[in-house]
Formats: structure tokens, C-alpha cells, sequence
């Protein structure tokens, strides 16, 4: 176990390194971040002194260095837009943003379970099918247009809502709802396969050879065994959602958390807040992902011996 | 049909148990396949639909699409009180169209969609071959590249890389490319990873086959139907990436329309004007919904696994 641990971490520790590597590639390579920031009107002495400043006139291998030696540290420089720390900046955001995703989640575990089991326990019924349509048009709505519909109807017309800020539940249902269409949808259809999976085994008919109850033979038997891609798949839509999913949704409600910040560094070309933002979220991201493994490595031990 | 899937299965030929018949003859049978699945029917109907009204755009948009009429400005649509005829749909802020401006935004859409998911598909597909193919070290470079970039804040790296590139169609369709390619290689890798220990390669070593031959003629033919499917949920996750993409103001710029732009200029007005946003979001969630079925369709006609799992086991 120890050893798998060990070697997971390493791998996780890639992973940040890549995408640091990536984040300066993008940052410094793909054009001038100093042309970039500066405003138009800006003198060639200028621009030559805010070089200078940023460091942006070494040699590329130098520049990397200094930056590979900041982001560990996890030092991206001042904000340009709020002169401050950006690491601070995004740290502080970042409370909204995982009470977003955690709530959303549990919306989506909460709703979609359930559905998926009903429907795999008839399948074909007109449930399954309603189910089936509704888990795909969940997929294939945009998101931020869910949002932009959800606060017409229920916040502009119902009045029952505030259309956007950060505060009370009042705010924090319809992005919540928006947030967890998605994973809804997919939840639901990976529960109902592999309910269905499950109860075509064989020890389904062992079970009801010995007698036992319906109900037993369905939730203890089958649905525990059906949790594992479930729990497999929830855990990767969380991932997925903290990976840059809230954007929009953020966007949308003006919800306070890394998603929206990233949009306002990027619209102000803001390039150590947008370093930060990246960083951090890959580091979040990373984190859980570690995490996760690390829990199926402990539940199922062929996976240490891969 | 369900005996013809279980004799493939048996004789043993590919461990993916998916196969095509050889191709006019296959799509022939798939469209026959198609006529008994009503469900699959309608989606890929009004796909057709939307494919033709986006190559006839200029032929059946009733108005030019950038044409602004201040006067006829946030019109409501033809079925309310103050709408007219003239605009189906209503008009904008602008006093554009809203229905020639959906029109000629599905152009740009599927074009996008489209391409995106050429690129990545062959992008990943020759990446996905190589691995596979060669193994050995190649491999393990390609696919540690695909689990660290699998693990990266994909929308966000996106967002980034057009910062500094700038926005324009080529670069998007750049940024899907980089951000979709892993999919590909990964299916791709496995499949022909099993497919390299078969006996026809063997066979076809053995008379002497360059290593080109092999991936091409005998190996890439038989992944058609795994990738095909793929391939169409893909456009689908594309599709939607664009529109969040040109919704955020980093997609799509004017005076080029399409739907996620749209849905942008219109999220100012909707206290006054819900049409601005409410059509075009349907457009865009009927596409990516349509393209959906159609995909869980192949899959599941493809796949005799995901057959079961779709339509439940037979009693």
C-alpha cells in the first residue's frame, strides 16, 4: 500500500510540474506578456523598463528558472489589476467555489442514484426511457444558458431568487442547480448500466434461489456492488466541475469563487493572477485525483498491484 | 441480428467484439437499422435539418443577419403582442433577425465542430496508433502525456492559451484540438494493443508488410466503428465547449454570429427581451442533444455489450 502511495505521489507531483511547465509555455512563449498587460499608449521606454522589471529580458532558460523557483513557492507576483498578492486573491476565492461544487454534488448524487435504479429495474418502461431522454438532455444543455434561463424564470419572473451575488441559500440554489445538470445526467446513466449489469449476473439468480426478499437482493446485493463505478464516476465529475466546469456557471450568477476570477484576470490581462488561478485549480485538481485513487487503491487491492 | 453479433463474438476474431461490414454495404444496413429506432430517427433527421439550413444559409435566411434596423430594435416574437410577421423569431438589440442570425450561427458551429473533432480525432488516432503498435518506450512517453494532460484544468488552460493567441476560428479549433486529443489516443492505444497479438497481422507480417501497411490497411480499418462512435459524443462535448467558449467573449467574435455568441448579447436584455437568449439555447441544446442519441445509437448497434446495457437484458 505504502509503495503504491509513494508512487501515486510522484506521479501527482508530474502532473503539477507539467502543467507549470505548460502554464509558462502558454505565458511566455505564445507572446509578449508585457506588450500584453501594458496599456496601448504606452511608451517604447516603458515598455522597455516593464520588461526589465518582469524580468521578461533574460535568456528563456533563466526566466524559467526564476518562475519554476516562484511557483513552488507559490509566489506569482502582484496582481496587476488589485496590487496585491495573487496567491491571496485566489486563495480567498476558493471557499465559494468548493461550496459550489460540494453542493452540487450532493444534488447530484442525491437525485440521480435513485433515478437510475428505478430505471434499471424496468427497463424499456416508459420511466426508463423518460429517463434515459431526460440524463441526455441534462448532458446537452449548455450550462450557462441553463443559468441564464433558470434566473428568467424563477428569479426575474417568480421573484424567489437573487439573480446573482454570494451570501445566503437565496444565491445559492439556482447556480446549484445549474451546476449539477450535467452530472446529473451522467450519474444517472452510468447507475442504470451498471444496475443493469448487476442484476444479469449470476449470483443475482443465487440470491433468489435462497429466497431472499426482493428489496434485499436489489439494494444490498446489487446496488452495493453497482456503487463502485458510480462513486468512480461521481468522483471524476468533481473533478471535472472544480477543473474549470464552474467557469461559466460563476460567470453567469456573478458567484465569487476561482472560475469567475480567472474570466476578470483574463479581461484584464492580469497574467500573475491567471498563473495563479491556473496553479492552483491544477493543484486542487491533483489533490483530489490523488486522493481518490489512493480510496480505490484501499477498497479494491488489485489496483496496488497494477 | 441478435444471432449474427453472438456468431462474431464466438469465431473470436477481435477481443472488441465490434465490427462494421464492409463499407457501402454497411451503411446501407446501418440506415436500416436506423428506420427501426424511432428515437435515433428523429435525432438524426433533424440534424440533417440543421446540417442543410447551415450549408443553404443564404438561400433560406429570410433577412441578412448583420442587416441592423434600429427601429425595429428588441422586437418580441411574431406569436406576441408586437411582433410581426416580417421576424418569426423577433429581433435583437440591434434589431437583427434572431431566426437568419440562428441559421447562419449554425454554420458556424458545426464548421467548428466539425473540424475540432478532425484534428484531435487525428491527432489522437496516429499518437494512439503508434503506441500501440510499437509499445516499448514510445508508448510510455505518449501515455504519461496523455494521463498528465488528462489531469489538467482543461476549460482553464483553454481559456489561457486564446488570451495570448487571440480569438479567432483557426485558434479555437487549435485549442479543442489540444484540449481533445487524449480521448482518441487512449481508446485507440488499447484497441489496436489487443488487436497487434491477432493472427491476420500476424498473417500479414509474415507475407511481409511494411510496419505502414500494417496500421493502415489492416489495423486502422477495423477501429472505424469504435472510432466513429467516438468521434460523434465528442462533437457533441465540442460543440458546447465552443458555445461556452464564444459565450465567455473568448469564442466567436463579431460580426461572425453563433450560438453561444449570442447568447452573450443577449444576457444583458433578458429582464426586457427573453427571446434574445432563449432561442438560440434551444438550438444549441437540441443539436447536442440529437447528436447524442445518434451516438449512444451507434454505440449501442456496434457494441453487443453496450446493447444490453442500453436497451436492458433480454428475459
Amino acid at each position: 500500500m505504502l509503495r503504491y502511495i509513494i508512487r501515486r505521489l510522484l506521479y501527482s507531483v508530474a502532473v503539477v510540474a507539467g502543467v507549470s511547465i505548460f502554464v509558462f509555455v502558454i505565458t511566455h512563449m505564445l507572446g509578449d506578456p508585457a506588450r500584453m498587460m501594458l496599456p496601448l499608449e504606452a511608451t517604447e521606454e516603458e515598455y522597455l523598463a516593464f520588461r526589465h522589471q518582469l524580468g521578461l529580458d533574460a535568456p528563456l532558460h533563466v526566466q524559467f528558472f526564476r518562475f519554476a523557483r516562484d511557483a513552488f513557492r507559490g509566489d506569482f507576483g502582484d496582481s496587476l489589476w488589485q496590487r496585491e498578492p495573487a496567491m491571496g486573491l485566489v486563495l480567498e476565492r476558493l471557499p465559494a467555489t468548493l461550496l459550489l461544487v460540494a453542493i452540487s454534488t450532493f444534488l447530484a448524487l442525491l437525485l440521480s442514484i435513485p433515478l437510475g435504479v428505478l430505471a434499471a429495474l424496468k427497463p424499456r418502461s416508459l420511466l426508463d426511457r423518460l429517463c434515459t431522454v431526460g440524463s441526455l438532455t441534462g448532458i446537452s444543455i449548455p450550462d450557462f444558458w441553463l443559468g441564464v434561463m433558470l434566473i428568467i424564470i424563477f428569479a426575474v419572473r417568480a421573484g424567489w431568487f437573487y439573480t446573482s451575488g454570494y451570501g445566503t441559500w437565496k444565491h445559492l440554489i439556482l447556480p446549484a442547480i445549474t451546476l449539477a445538470a450535467r452530472p446529473i445526467g451522467r450519474i444517472t446513466l452510468i447507475a442504470r448500466s451498471s444496475m443493469i449489469d448487476e442484476l444479469s449476473k449470476q449470483y443475482m439468480a443465487t440470491a433468489r434461489a435462497k429466497g431472499l426478499r426482493e428489496s434485499v437482493i436489489i439494494y444490498r446485493h446489487a446496488l452495493k456492488n453497482a456503487l463502485i463505478p458510480i462513486i468512480t464516476l461521481g468522483g471524476w465529475q468533481v473533478t471535472r466541475l472544480l477543473a474549470g466546469l464552474t467557469v461559466a456557471t460563476e460567470t453567469v450568477f456573478a458567484w465569487p469563487g476561482v472560475g469567475l476570477l480567472a474570466i476578470q484576470a483574463i479581461e484584464r490581462r492580469d497574467l500573475p493572477l491567471i498563473q495563479a488561478d491556473v496553479f492552483v485549480v491544477a493543484l486542487l485538481v491533483s489533490g483530489l485525483n490523488l486522493f481518490l485513487d489512493i480510496c480505490y487503491a484501499f477498497f479494491d487491492p488489485r489496483i496496488r498491484f497494477e | 441480428m441478435q444471432d449474427g453479433t453472438f456468431a462474431v463474438a464466438e469465431q473470436g476474431e477481435f477481443t472488441t467484439e465490434r465490427r462494421w461490414p464492409p463499407f457501402l454495404h454497411g451503411a446501407w444496413a446501418l440506415l436500416g437499422q436506423l428506420v427501426q429506432d424511432r428515437v435515433a430517427l428523429t435525432a438524426a433527421i433533424f440534424l440533417f435539418i440543421v446540417l442543410l439550413a447551415a450549408i443553404l444559409a443564404p438561400y433560406i435566411a429570410p433577412h441578412d443577419p448583420t442587416v441592423q434596423n434600429i427601429t425595429h430594435r428588441l422586437q418580441p416574437p411574431s406569436w406576441l403582442p408586437g411582433g410581426s410577421q416580417e421576424h418569426l423569431l423577433g429581433t435583437d438589440q440591434l434589431g437583427r433577425d434572431i431566426l437568419s442570425r440562428i441559421i447562419y450561427g449554425a454554420r458556424v458551429s458545426l464548421m467548428v465542430g466539425f473540424f475540432a473533432v478532425l484534428c484531435a480525432g487525428g491527432v489522437g488516432t496516429t499518437l494512439g496508433l503508434i503506441s500501440g503498435y510499437y509499445g516499448g518506450r514510445i508508448d510510455n512517453i505518449i501515455m504519461r502525456l496523455v494521463d498528465v494532460q488528462t489531469a489538467f484544468p482543461g476549460l482553464l488552460m483553454a481559456l489561457a492559451i486564446i488570451t495570448m493567441i487571440g480569438p479567432s476560428v483557426r485558434n479555437i479549433i487549435i485549442v479543442l484540438t489540444i484540449n481533445g486529443w487524449m480521448v482518441y489516443a487512449r481508446m485507440i492505444r488499447g484497441t489496436s494493443l489487443a488487436m497487434r497479438q491477432s493472427v491476420f497481422i500476424d498473417a500479414a507480417r509474415v507475407i511481409g508488410a511494411s510496419d505502414r501497411r500494417i496500421i493502415f490497411l489492416h489495423l486502422l480499418p477495423n477501429l472505424a466503428s469504435p472510432l466513429i462512435t467516438l468521434g460523434t459524443l465528442e462533437l457533441a462535448r465540442v460543440i458546447l465547449a465552443e458555445a461556452v467558449l464564444s459565450f465567455l467573449g473568448l469564442g466567436i467574435q463579431p460580426p461572425a454570429s453563433s450560438w453561444g455568441l449570442m447568447i452573450n448579447d443577449g444576457h444583458t436584455y433578458i429582464t426586457m427581451a427573453w427571446w434574445l437568449v432563449t432561442f438560440p439555447g434551444i438550438a444549441i441544446a437540441l443539436t447536442v442533444l440529437s447528436v447524442n442519441l445518434v451516438a449512444t445509437w451507434l454505440r449501442a448497434i456496434t457494441d453487443p455489450l453496450q446493447r444490453t446495457l442500453q436497451y436492458g437484458a433480454r428475459q
